[in-house]
């Protein structure tokens, strides 16, 4: 399940799925310590208020919500290892693009387009330049999407760094309008405040 | 988007007890005279085969709306007035509708379902229509929108005589079952200020009189 | 029985022998289509298309290009005869190769399709079969189908859920969905036989038709299926194409084939070829995209910007020679005037991946200064300043 792809519909499938199983009670917690760790290996700045949620299964991605799903969400992207795509929750053998560690920001933007946009929605890049991320060379892009078969346009903003051979990658995402002024400024601090832990 | 909340409804047929009205924390009631501008209702009836295909139905819906709309006017005569109708059509109206309907899946899920709340709202409704609406306070001179999203389906008479052989086998299925969410939204602020969802599997929109119970049940505890 | 219906198809026989006055090019329109009454079920299925079609007229997937939509929706009334009047035609910025056509007149064809077709018979192949269905209303004999088949699976899947096979319904109502949505054999038949008819009247070359199906099953081959929505409705086969083929034959006869307006359909789909090319990339099947880009080239010459197309592709890809591919056909793309401006960004991704920081920073430099304010512009401009790794 990814929310960045997939409609209300199939989350709450996946989510009812995950309530049927034992021991997967209150899947969403507040996000409390002004400084927190993100899946033992990102650590950030709690700026606002925020829900968490660990998607079942994954092995490398957590979410972050004010409003809930489907309205908006701040997915970390904990290191995708090279070879991996960036949705965890794809079959094993879905054919999807993978993260190689020799990519550029711009084969990034490439997966995250394919991610968000990739089964026929639209997708328009607004900006893509170099940022700091977690003191290293990094960079930022924003973008304007509509999912296929949803008429409400989205924006968002992402920020990343390849390191390690692997990739961290954060991105804010909400409906245009009054969602996405309120929670992007908040989810960039978020983001700006990141550190890498050592493994 | 419809299926998915047939099993949702499924899953929750016991947790949920038909029409259950929610207000924001700061709202207690309308101001004297407030004007209410009624959006065009978001409504789609289908018919559940004895396969689960659900099949949209124009008829129904056109009936569906028909009714919808003639008991809200005969209640807001009752009352006074205070609601007025917009025109369909108008591509702002139509956005804000869209989101309304994203918005209140939102609030479905994550007000009415214990498992997924959400700590941060701390279990009062804190959500709004998420966009400008002061073009739309101009254009109607209301304070107040009202926004109505029904999805309700019917067992068709094969799916019916399914369910009776399933239950033989010790095996059920669900019928049809109705889905409403009504918002008032206050147009100074966005804020949602009132909320009621309809999660049910009785309840028929295609005819006047279980119509009318529909309405009744969507609007049960409506502020005045 | 089926696999023999096939073998007569291919026979040239079969298709023809269905509808005997084709065989003398007598196929007579049926008058235009009153609108039904709402309490039957043709009423009902046209109301909800018209709210469809409310819903599609305000759409953020509509391609929006007006010289486009008049020439689309023209190649669609030259086919279509007095019924052009009861057709409204939508274009829609969608990857995927399909189009269809509602018992209300709305036509919906996908950007992925005018990608795809060679030339203006190819598409008038597509929009000709569709309006095949509309012309025999097979949307209401398949909406009043669907009926018993779902009441059909429920007791399929109850079979298989007691005895603990799955989820119940689960498996059965999947091929129940798909067919809910697939005409039936006869129906395919009958509107490929029309469509034939159609496009030999309006002057079209009737093999074109043969020739979508040929590549579309060339593109599909492998794991991807070539952004062919029209697959789960359409079954494409070998046996199809041959016997469409073979109608075509048929129907020309000794006399001329008829046109294909190559020249003329790329003039016209040339303002929105790129975003469709970006479109298709950002799908990220570069095997099937590579067929595609390729057979493009083949058909329509291989001009800067399919050049460009096939580079980004191999890139993709990435196997071991995909690098050195990308840049020759990047080099080929060099010689034309019709390249955009990414080539250059892409050549200096590739040659900068490949070490060559000197000319990775001409070719970047190149790229800003034939689009200074891309949205990538500041990116790539970093990689110019003399710090940059």
């Amino acid at each position: 399940m990814n929310p960045l792809r997939t409609s209300a519909g199939r989350l709450t499938c996946a989510l009812l799925c995950c309530a049927l199983l034992a021991g997967c009670a209150a899947p969403f917690t507040r996000v409390e310590q002004a400084r927190t760790t993100v899946r033992e290996r990102m650590e950030v700045d709690a700026v606002g208020d925020w829900n968490r949620y660990t998607p079942p299964g994954s092995r490398h991605r957590e979410i972050w919500t004010r409003h809930g799903m489907p309205l908006d969400v701040l997915v970390f992207f904990t290191g995708v290892a090279d070879g991996d795509p960036l949705n965890d929750a794809a079959a094993r053998n879905d054919k999807l693009p993978r993260f190689r560690a020799s990519m550029t920001p711009e084969d990034v933007v490439a997966l995250t387009e394919n991610l968000i946009a990739g089964n026929g929605g639209h997708f328009e890049l607004q900006t893509l330049e170099p940022h700091t991320v977690a003191g290293r060379p990094g960079f930022g892009f924003d973008f304007h999407y509509t999912q296929r078969g949803e008429e409400i346009e989205r924006a968002g903003s992402a920020r990343g760094v390849v390191a390690d051979e692997r990739l961290w990658l954060m991105i804010y995402a909400a409906p245009r309008g009054r969602y996405v002024d309120e929670g992007r400024p908040d989810a960039l601090r978020v983001m700006d405040s990141l550190q890498l832990r050592a493994r | 988007m419809f299926r998915p909340f047939l099993v949702l409804f499924a899953m929750l047929v016991s947790a949920s007890a038909g029409a259950q009205a929610v207000r924001a924390p700061e709202f207690s009631h309308l101001p004297e005279g407030a004007r209410i501008v009624l959006m065009p209702p978001d409504v789609e009836l289908f018919s559940l085969g004895a396969g689960g295909v659900s099949e949209p139905m124009a008829q129904w819906t056109e009936q569906a709306r028909g009714h919808l709309l003639d008991s809200l006017r005969r209640r807001e005569a009752e009352s006074g007035g205070r609601l007025h109708e917009i025109d369909h059509g108008d591509a702002d109206t139509d956005a804000l509708n869209t989101l309304h309907g994203s918005v209140a899946n939102a609030i479905a899920l994550h007000h009415y379902y214990p498992p997924y709340s959400l700590p941060t709202k701390d279990k009062t409704l804190r959500w709004h229509i998420g966009a400008d609406t002061a073009a739309l306070r101009e254009r109607s001179g209301a304070d107040y929108a009202l926004f109505i999203f029904i999805r309700d389906s019917y067992a068709t008479g094969e799916r019916k005589a399914t369910m009776f052989l399933a239950a033989l086998f010790g095996v059920g299925l669900q019928g049809g079952a109705q889905i409403g969410y009504a918002s008032l939204v206050d147009l100074n602020t966005g804020d949602i200020v009132w909320f009621n969802r309809l999660l049910r599997m009785t309840g028929d929109l295609r005819e006047a009189t279980a119509a009318e119970e529909s309405v009744t049940a969507l609007l049960d505890k409506f502020p005045r | 029985m089926k696999r023999r219906d096939l073998i007569c198809g291919c026979c040239g026989g079969g298709l023809l022998a269905l509808l005997p006055s084709l065989a003398s090019g007598e196929f007579a329109l049926p008058p235009r289509f009153e609108r039904p009454d709402i309490a039957g079920d043709e009423g009902g299925l046209w109301a909800l298309m018209d709210r469809e079609e409310d819903r599609l007229r305000r759409s953020r997937f509509l391609l929006g290009n007006a010289a486009l939509q008049t020439y689309v929706s023209d190649v669609a009334c030259r086919l279509a005869g007095d019924h052009c009047p009861d057709m409204r035609v939508y274009l829609l910025r969608t990857p995927f190769f399909n189009a269809s056509m509602a018992p209300n007149g709305m036509m919906q064809v996908w950007s992925g399709l005018l990608l795809r077709a060679a030339n203006e018979a190819q598409l008038a192949a597509v929009l000709a079969h569709e309006i095949g269905h509309y012309l025999k209303r097979h949307s209401l004999e398949r909406l009043r189908d669907a009926r018993s088949k779902s009441a059909f699976a429920q007791f399929a899947g109850m079979a298989l859920g007691v005895a603990g096979a799955g989820g119940i319904g689960q498996i059965a109502q999947l091929g129940v969905l798909a067919s809910l949505f697939a005409f039936s054999r006869d129906n395919e038949r009958e509107a490929d036989a029309i469509g034939l008819e159609l496009m030999h009247r309006a002057g079209y070359d009737p093999m074109e038709a043969s020739r979508v199906w040929a590549q579309l099953i060339a593109e599909k081959d492998g794991e991807d299926n070539g952004g062919a929505v029209l697959f789960a409705t359409h079954p494409a086969s070998t046996e199809r194409r041959d016997t469409l083929a073979a109608a075509a034959r048929a129907l020309t006869g000794d006399g001329p084939a008829g046109a294909t307006h190559a020249a003329r359909y790329q003039a016209q789909i040339a303002p929105v070829r790129l975003s469709m090319v970006q479109d298709e990339l950002r799908r990220r099947v570069p095997d099937s995209s590579l067929r595609l880009f390729d057979r493009l080239m083949a058909s329509q010459g291989r001009d800067g910007l399919l050049l460009y197309a096939r580079a980004e592709a191999l890139k993709a890809r990435a196997g071991a020679d995909d690098g050195g591919l990308a840049l020759a056909a990047l080099d080929e793309a060099d010689a034309r005037t019709d390249t955009p401006p990414e080539a250059a960004r892409l050549r200096g991704q590739l040659l900068r991946a490949r070490g060559d920081a000197d000319g990775a920073r001409t070719a970047f430099g190149r790229y800003l200064e034939l689009k200074p304010s891309a949205p990538d512009a500041p990116m790539i401009r970093s990689y110019l300043e003399p710090s940059a790794p």
